[in-house]
């Protein structure tokens, strides 16, 4: 069996798979960032927090990938350039079966992990720990505030409750 | 401390019949202050001052009588300079023109708004017996105050968080996004903004506070007037009296002027049966405009006759709390609307009143958040929505405390 045919191992819960990732596909550093990342969607989705974390781990995306814009520098801005153009394409092929240009694709196109880490693959290991360290703080940040809200009771629904006047 | 705030659309003598409450009230011996937050105010010219000096404070005009004209520039950069400097970098950095860029940063209704902490200043200092405040038509700066209740559970719960993931984050979304991050001053501006409001609000909605409507005899004129009074009841505030300007004098009408003493009466009734229990008082059309305080004071006292001007005429309380059994019953005074016009919400601690266009997101009182609404009803003037204890989250307080 082919990886385009696995599952990426960060949904190897979905998938009832427990499969380690290929050492060679991403650097080291890179690779925590992923799985830290990795494991406060898991948390986050186990606390019912799925739409407030979607959200920051799309901004954690977005952060991630004008941050390895930065980094990777001007040499390889047309690589990653062409790497963001993916992130946005419509999801109409199937996930993680995708396949983009010569590339042979192990990640779906839309969840924002598999977006992450296809953007890492074309970073150097410099701009990597760099990455890392903002995902650090990212995860920090997100634990701290859901740990407020959760503090502040059970208030995670604000939908209004409509009352019939008679 | 008496504060007494008129309002009326625009034209109709809210200025003059202001100043003349004013005048009227330093006449009785009440050290009373007078100030417009109305941009466009004429309060000096009403009073036959000359233009005054900006930041000059309050002017005496006569015997126990002040005026002030606000300064808002100097307001506008103490207490939204940070804020706005901040919003004018972000739209820099997104590549917005300087100049368009000064203009979004402008808030609409900001000025009123500042004006109304230069109230909130003066009554703080508890050196007037009266504060007379003629505020721009329509009332809408009143209902903008309504802002920090509805801002107040997200201010309590979701922004010491936000600032605290901000204070981790701030370097990396600087350099990540290119966007310049809000530093700890302008959040310290904008919390102490929130509070401010808050405070404003909070002096303008106490029992000694109330406003007053202007209308003149008109259907168009008084249409609005009916609008104000239910938003502003809406928004908690108690509305006492309303005076009606410009009614002509019966007698030696021609035909011209019969007509119009007819459409007046028509509409004078109605304003008197339509603002009930409110009190109505009646200015007759003035044969030359009242200008300086003595004749001010003389319009006032004509139209205030035997009552006493400052006094707070006893009207239903704009919102109100009871037990019923072990039930609470809310009441919120809502004059003048039809049943099908009301929506009503729960959120979590708050409570969402719909009039029209005109949204209140209600806190809820500590003793009621712990309760699950159990019916509303709409009476005419009133809406009422009860409470019954939820003995869930009554143990679980109680546990906890």
């Amino acid at each position: 069996m082919s990886d385009s045919e696995h599952p990426p191992w960060w949904h190897a819960d979905a998938e009832g798979s427990d499969e380690q990732p290929n050492p060679g596909d991403v650097g080291t550093a890179a690779q925590e960032a992923v799985k830290l990342a990795a494991s406060v969607v898991q948390w986050a989705e186990q606390s019912g927090l799925n739409d407030t974390l979607r959200g920051i781990a799309e901004q954690a995306t977005v952060t991630m990938r004008t941050a390895a814009r930065t980094a990777s520098g001007a040499a390889a801005s047309a690589d990653v350039d062409d790497e963001v153009d993916v992130v946005f394409e419509e999801p109409g092929e199937p996930p993680h079966t995708a396949a983009s240009g010569e590339h042979q694709r192990t990640t779906c196109d839309t969840c924002p992990i598999c977006q992450g880490v296809d953007l890492l693959k074309t970073v150097s290991p410099e701009a990597a720990n760099g990455i890392t360290e903002a995902l650090a703080a990212v995860t920090a940040a997100v634990k701290q505030a859901v740990d407020g809200l959760a503090a502040s009771g059970s208030e995670s629904s604000t939908k209004v409750e409509h009352i019939d006047i008679d | 401390m008496r504060v007494m705030l008129f309002t009326g659309k625009g034209g109709v003598g809210k200025t003059t019949l202001a100043a003349g409450t004013a005048a009227l009230a330093a006449r009785d011996g009440n050290r009373t202050l007078v100030l417009s937050t109305d941009p466009a105010h004429s309060l000096a010219d009403a009073l036959g001052l000359a233009e005054p000096e900006l930041g000059q404070g309050p002017i005496e005009v006569a015997e126990n009588l002040w005026s002030l004209h606000v300064d808002v520039r100097d307001r506008f950069a103490r207490a939204w300079g940070e804020i706005q400097q901040y919003l004018l970098d972000v739209l820099d950095s997104a590549g917005v023109d300087p100049m368009e860029a000064e203009e979004l940063t402008v808030l609409p209704g900001a000025e009123e708004v500042l004006a109304l902490l230069e109230v909130r200043d003066r009554v703080r200092s508890g050196e007037w017996d009266v504060v007379v405040v003629d505020c721009a038509p329509t009332a809408e700066t009143l209902r903008l105050l309504a802002l920090p209740d509805a801002l107040r559970w997200y201010m309590d719960r979701i922004w010491p968080t936000e600032r605290r993931v901000l204070g981790v984050l701030r370097p990396i979304l600087r350099r990540a996004s290119g966007v310049p991050m809000p530093r700890d001053q302008v959040l310290d501006a904008i919390e102490s903004l929130h509070a401010d409001l808050a405070d404003v609000r909070a002096i303008l909605t106490e029992p000694t506070s109330s406003v007053r409507l202007v209308t003149t005899p008109e259907a168009v004129v008084f249409a609005e007037a009916r609008r104000t009074l239910t938003s502003l009841s809406l928004y908690g505030y108690r509305v006492d009296g309303v005076l009606v300007n410009r009614i002509f004098p019966v007698t030696g009408a021609d035909d011209w002027r019969a007509k119009w003493i007819a459409s007046q009466a028509v509409q004078l009734a109605r304003i008197e049966s339509d603002c009930d229990p409110l009190r109505v008082w009646r200015a007759g059309y003035q044969a030359a405009e009242p200008v300086g305080p003595e004749a001010l004071a003389q319009l006032a006292a004509d139209v205030y006759g035997q009552d006493d001007p400052i006094a707070v005429v006893e009207t239903p309380e704009p919102l109100t709390v009871r037990r019923v059994g072990e039930d609470f019953e809310l009441s919120i005074a809502l004059p003048l609307v039809a049943k099908g016009d009301v929506d009503l919400g729960r959120r979590l601690d708050e409570l969402v009143v719909t009039v029209g266009p005109h949204r209140r997101v209600l806190s809820l009182p500590s003793a009621l958040r712990r309760c699950t609404v159990s019916g509303a009803h709409f009476e005419p003037g009133r809406l009422l929505v009860m409470f019954t204890p939820d003995p869930a989250q009554w143990r679980r307080e109680d546990k906890s405390s």
